[in-house]
């Protein structure tokens, strides 16, 4: 229960009283720039909420790299893009030791990379090699580097929001399995629908360009990540939760269920879906609507399921109805 | 009000208005099996049991309205309807599975759908610190000067704080006495009440099924010359030594012997052409012509062949040829 000291006590209070009045603000900011796709800037936010990361999956030109850059900009954080190719080294995300003149000295200065920030936009993740996104990925876990022997902290909040197409897959070098899992959420971003297309027309084709401005400050996003963590939820429906994971390792048409990780992932993006809400408490509707971004890149189907034509989306709308 | 001890008071409630239920349904169960029992006459099976079959048809001195295969029937139904009804709780209790508290719980959220999973949530943050609180009892009140704990809220974080503050006032207004299932049980009871009374009335009246379990029984004890077989004791070889009063008589259900019928197919009997194709009477057999000397009979004609039956066949192979 000691999650903030007493002199910040009456801070989180304001920042539990004014939380709707905080997500209408951001939703309204970020809906100057962004047409539609309420529910992937939920999901983002609610990524950020639970400090994890995120993968966003879409084919081109829906607008991944300009939400997650919207985003930044609205909560007021530092934002970093890094475009992933097969000839992209770890050094050049870390960070490398140069060496320079100080004084009439020579000396090696670490060159901080693009992972040092706290949004950092991983664009086409599956195009860089295994060998640098293992370097990206060991930072998103660790939250630190360490480069020729010097271990360097990385800035709290720290966000990977990764990006990956579904189609041009030669050439690529798709994420295991091991490593998805590190990813809190994947989303899926869809073609928008007649009327968001004919808005979004109207707002990019014009002289002026769709502007935005701060939201929320860093120090709100981190009371809100607390907020997230001390929102309650009944032990009934964490049983249920814990039921619908288990499910996933004995269903006919996965072949690998969820891990654990995926437990904690799904009752921590119920708890920041709730607060998103505006309620004191974690309902059964969370859960089941925060399943598919939390399971569909931790299960893997069956062959037989997959030449049937079945999706993992599937598959987890026939658990999520059982519960 | 008090959360632990709101929903305390709800199960205690919810146990009472169980066993409510538990009795209705008894009630109705053993009074529709003993309905059916004594409409049926389920009591003749007390024929069967050597010790009892006397008593069939009597009346006992201690109650003369009911006769002693009927007082059975009502037993017997009584100790059926325990057992049912304790197998349907067995049921019930292994397919909604959780602890009294939150089955009560259940049942207030559903008849008050503002506090749907907010009362369960706020009742296991409370019951969680409870159980924290016991086990650290004198640490707790060390430490409750140095650190910032609202002492109506104890340690609860600004979110559970503000949930358990909002649920102990919206259960103000909860009545437990809505919980109970009022349409349910009235209807059980006026069912009960109705088949009581077409209980009594059978009971008094006698009335019954024609068909009652006497019906099967006999269907099995039909002897082998055609005529049904009155009840007899499976023991008892000889009808005779059964002695039946007039007053212990069993009940026996009146029978006409059969018509002796002569089945046996006289030889030639409706084999003639003409017979075959229209409905003729049957005929006295008579006869055919000898057939003649000269005509040369099959051999499988002349084996084995009954009498009489030589000339019949070759009398309907000459008509044939000459329809040819």
């Amino acid at each position: 229960m000691d999650s903030y000291y007493s002199t910040d006590y009456e801070r989180m209070q304001q920042t539990y009283r004014n939380s709707s009045v905080i997500f209408t603000t951001l939703f309204e900011e970020i809906g100057k720039v962004i047409v539609g796709q309420e529910e992937v800037v939920e999901q983002i936010l609610i990524a950020m909420l639970c400090n994890g990361h995120a993968l966003l999956e879409s084919n081109p030109g829906l607008g991944k790299t300009l939400t997650i850059s919207t985003v930044a900009k609205v909560i007021d954080l530092k934002f970093s893009r890094v475009q992933c190719t097969p000839d992209l080294m770890p050094s050049d995300i870390t960070g490398t030791t140069i060496l320079e003149e100080k004084n009439g000295r020579k000396e090696f200065r670490f060159e901080p990379g693009p992972v040092f920030t706290n949004i950092l936009l991983a664009d086409e993740i599956n195009r860089a090699s295994p060998k640098t996104q293992s370097a990206l990925l060991e930072a998103m876990q660790e939250k630190q580097v360490t480069v020729s022997g010097n271990t360097y902290k990385i800035d709290e909040p720290f966000f990977v929001l990764a990006t990956q197409n579904p189609i041009e897959q030669e050439g690529t070098y798709p994420l295991p399995e091991a490593q998805l899992d590190r990813f809190i959420l994947k989303i899926l971003l869809d073609y928008p629908d007649m009327n968001e297309e004919i808005e979004i027309v109207k707002r990019y084709t014009g002289q002026e360009k769709p502007q935005t401005s701060r939201g929320i400050t860093k120090t709100t996003l981190q009371d809100l990540q607390k907020l997230t963590r001390d929102v309650p939820i009944s032990d009934e429906l964490i049983s249920k939760t814990i039921n619908l994971i288990t499910r996933t390792r004995n269903h006919q048409d996965i072949e690998y269920g969820a891990s654990p990780r995926a437990s904690i992932a799904l009752i921590l993006a119920g708890k920041a879906k709730a607060l998103m809400r505006g309620v004191n408490y974690v309902s059964i509707d969370d859960i089941k609507s925060m399943a598919f971004p939390v399971l569909r890149h931790r299960i893997m189907l069956s062959f037989e399921s997959e030449r049937n034509g079945l999706k993992p989306d599937d598959v987890i709308k026939m658990l999520v109805a059982d519960m | 009000m008090d959360i632990i001890k709101f929903v305390k008071r709800a199960t205690k409630v919810h146990k009472i208005y169980s066993a409510i239920y538990a009795l209705l349904s008894f009630i109705l169960i053993f009074l529709t099996i003993a309905f059916i029992g004594v409409v049926f006459n389920m009591g003749s099976i007390m024929l069967f049991i050597e010790p009892l079959s006397p008593y069939v048809g009597n009346y006992p001195e201690f109650f003369p309205y009911i006769k002693y295969e009927n007082i059975l029937v009502i037993l017997c139904s009584f100790v059926v309807s325990v057992f049912l009804v304790l197998f349907i709780k067995i049921i019930f209790k292994l397919r909604n599975k959780g602890t009294r508290d939150e089955r009560a719980i259940d049942l207030i959220e559903k008849k008050y759908p503002e506090l749907k999973e907010r009362l369960k949530t706020a009742f296991d943050v409370v019951s969680l610190e409870k159980k924290h609180n016991e086990k650290h009892n004198e640490e707790y009140n060390n430490n409750n000067n140095n650190n910032n704990y609202n002492n109506n809220n104890k340690r609860y974080n600004i979110i559970q704080a503000d949930l358990i503050e909002k649920v102990s006032k919206d259960i103000d207004f909860v009545s437990l006495q809505k919980t109970f299932h009022k349409k349910r049980s009235l209807s059980k009871v006026v069912l009960s009440v109705f088949v009581s009374i077409l209980l009594i009335a059978v009971l008094f009246t006698g009335i019954q099924s024609p068909v009652t379990p006497e019906h099967f029984m006999e269907t099995f004890t039909n002897n082998d010359n055609g005529k049904i077989s009155e009840v007899i004791h499976p023991e008892k070889e000889n009808k005779e030594d059964v002695k039946f009063t007039a007053e212990n008589k069993p009940p026996t259900i009146s029978r006409q012997p059969g018509k002796q019928v002569n089945v046996t197919l006289p030889p030639g009997h409706g084999i003639d052409h003409g017979d075959l194709q229209s409905d003729a009477e049957s005929k006295e057999f008579t006869a055919s012509k000898k057939y003649p000397a000269n005509s040369l009979a099959s051999e499988s004609y002349n084996e084995n062949l009954p009498e009489g039956y030589e000339e019949i066949i070759k009398e309907y192979f000459e008509k044939n040829a000459e329809i040819n």
